[in-house]
């Protein structure tokens, strides 16, 4: 029986994996799954996710203790490990699990976007120079090491305060706290939590950009879907320019996943928690193991957020530098700063009862409506911003997170496009020169590290960013607000 | 001789490691997650390590040893080969390595590797095209 088969239409832009489905994982330990799968996607992109495993993982996700409403796809899903990338999950917090799997190895890996008053023909002089600033001024890359050399006691603080340690510090302005998710740091961040390791491993890495699809980019807004979200966010004309950042907690996240991923493995067989797939290692949220993971996981995010804020303020320097004018003069406000993949212990409405759940979103964003108190005042009419990456030489979006999204998907929505092709397959289709020439065609200039990583990252590797936003749009989980077209790009 | 290749694969990349024993799989895997890192460069053998790794489980064992290495790639900035992997007990090794400072120049930029993966993951003893074998994947 084809994986497709088993699938029912729930209308065109939801399809529901059944009770009934059984990977083969779940048939070899006779497990089922204990709410149905719900995915996000119209027909034509159902056909390419039956194609891989990412039906399975969402089935095998709904089969972990405590999971609530539905294991969700979002429209972005494709196959990753244990959990599918673009998936959302929900458990409770007394009766269900957290699982590092269901964050991923780069913790709070997201997206900031800032808006300026510049126009594109103010930068269209200037782009090189920027981006070539901006270039040397945030370290990026394999092996590149910080700007700043910090103490024990110092890590210790970025992990606790997050992007407030590096307000403290000079990075940035205060008021960019109030445009961040969790205000740029989670409270109940213990260090302690966090292994010698991953503070080793982290602290040089502050303030870097990182490798592979993260990014820095200058942008121009090329379209406006609505006018009235679009302007509470700061975006007033077509052609204004913005520059969005894409990293995340660097070798610090990633150790604290790879160290409590071991732990998990460990706590699984304490819990007896029966485990379709070892990325699903996990442990009851309210266990000690549980708890400090949850910890150690917000060390990691109030590191990314750190890392965020720093960037921000040296891509502010780069602006200043090049039109030698202050930034608070060319307008760069920080609309806001998404997390896309996190665990968090949220507030929701489920049958009519309020529950605390542990909403773990991979390769998903968080998508608040309007009227929600976590959101900053100056949005609460419009809904909160989602920050949509997609490939170099094609777009990103700016989303606005919905009711709609609140009530189903526990307020979630997709991330990005994932890749299509293996790097190994790009390297040899998409040679730096003829990808570098593309974009010059398209008018966006790009510096990189390497030319491999232009080959690896070309726009050709990557799905169709506007199906995935298309589809998030019309099933009502968010809203289209802009379009937003690169033209400088820095990748390490 | 290389004793491992890599599989295509769309977010990531695989390797396949060999070897006329389990511990040789495992070295050879770790000779391939240092080409991925340093793009194929030679490696100088200056400096030798040597440490120790447990777990729960073979699986286990086999991320635990590749973690080490990334920890010892970023925290000491060293590239490593020449592995050699002694199972000293149930779900135990000791392995050593030499190898030398990462030089941008000469180790050009390879992959970064964040972490190794249990997806995909497969360990044989006693099958396949050689006796040892490990499949595993590298989250990059």
């Amino acid at each position: 029986m084809s994986r497709g088969e088993n699938i029912k239409k729930i209308d065109d832009y939801r399809f529901e994996i059944p009770l009934s489905y059984q990977s083969e994982a779940m048939k070899r330990l006779d497990l089922r799954m204990n709410v149905p799968g719900l995915i996000y996607a119209d027909e034509a992109m159902m056909e390419s996710i039956v194609k891989d495993n990412s039906l399975d993982q969402v089935a095998n996700v709904a089969t972990l203790p405590g999971i609530v409403r539905y294991s969700f796809a979002m429209p972005d899903i494709h196959q990753g490990y244990g959990f599918a990338i673009g998936g959302v999950a929900a458990f409770d917090e007394k009766e269900g699990i957290i699982s590092p799997g269901g964050v991923g190895y780069d913790i709070n890996c997201g997206v900031r976007l800032l808006r300026s008053d510049l126009t594109f023909d103010d930068i269209k002089p200037h782009i090189e120079k920027l981006v070539n600033t901006m270039f040397n001024n945030i370290p990026s890359g394999v092996g590149s090491e910080g700007r700043v050399r910090l103490s024990k006691e110092e890590i210790d603080q970025v992990l606790a305060s997050g992007a407030r340690w590096a307000v403290e510090n000079g990075y940035g302005w205060p008021e960019d706290l109030d445009f961040i998710e969790e205000n740029g740091c989670i409270e109940g961040a213990d260090p302690s939590f966090v292994s010698n390791t991953a503070k080793k491993r982290g602290a040089p890495q502050l303030g870097t950009l990182g490798a592979g699809n993260h990014f820095l980019e200058i942008q121009r807004v090329e379209e406006i879907y609505d006018r009235e979200a679009a302007e509470a966010f700061g975006i007033t004309a077509v052609d204004q320019v913005t520059v969005m950042i894409h990293t995340g907690s660097r070798g610090c996240g990633h150790q604290i996943c790879t160290d409590y991923l071991d732990v998990m493995r460990r706590a699984n067989k304490k819990y007896d928690i029966p485990l379709v797939d070892r990325e699903l290692s996990c442990a009851p949220g309210d266990s000690p193991e549980g708890r400090q993971y949850f910890t150690a996981m917000k060390c990691g995010a109030n590191f990314a957020w750190a890392n965020r804020q720093m960037i921000n303020h040296w891509v502010r320097d780069s602006f200043a530098t090049v039109y030698k004018k202050s930034p608070e003069k060319l307008g760069l406000r920080l609309i806001y700063d998404i997390a896309h993949n996190m665990a968090k212990l949220e507030e929701h409405d489920v049958d009519g009862r309020k529950r605390k759940l542990y909403v773990h979103r991979k390769g998903a964003t968080r998508a608040f409506g309007p009227g929600h108190p976590d959101i900053p005042e100056k949005y609460r009419a419009v809904g909160q911003p989602v920050l949509i990456p997609g490939d170099m030489g094609t777009a990103s979006y700016l989303l606005a997170g919905t009711q709609r999204a609140v009530e189903e998907t526990f307020g979630s929505s997709c991330h990005g496009a994932g890749r299509r092709m293996s790097r190994h397959a790009s390297i040899k289709q998409n040679p730096a020169d003829k990808i570098i020439a593309e974009l010059k065609h398209k008018g966006i200039y790009l510096q990189a590290k390497s030319r491999r990583v232009i080959s690896e990252e070309a726009p050709q590797a990557y799905k169709d960013i506007d199906e995935v936003v298309e589809i998030s749009h019309r099933s009502g989980i968010a809203k289209k607000v802009a379009r937003l077209r690169p033209v400088g790009v820095v990748k390490g | 001789m290389k004793n491992y290749e890599f599989i295509d694969h769309t977010a990531d990349i695989a390797v396949k490691a060999y070897g006329d024993t389990l511990e040789e799989a495992f070295a050879a895997a770790a000779e391939a997650m240092f080409d991925i890192i340093t793009a194929g460069s030679e490696i100088e053998a200056d400096k030798n390590i040597s440490f120790a790794v447990e777990s729960i489980d073979l699986e286990g064992l086999l991320v635990n040893f590749l973690s080490r290495l990334i920890v010892l790639h970023e925290t000491e900035y060293l590239v490593l080969t020449a592995f050699k992997v002694t199972f000293t007990g149930e779900n135990r090794l000791e392995a050593t390595a030499s190898g030398e400072k990462y030089d941008e120049k000469k180790h050009g930029r390879g992959n970064h590797v964040k972490g190794v993966s249990y997806h995909m993951m497969d360990i044989c003893d006693g099958r396949g095209i050689k006796p040892g074998y490990v499949q595993v994947l590298f989250d990059i």
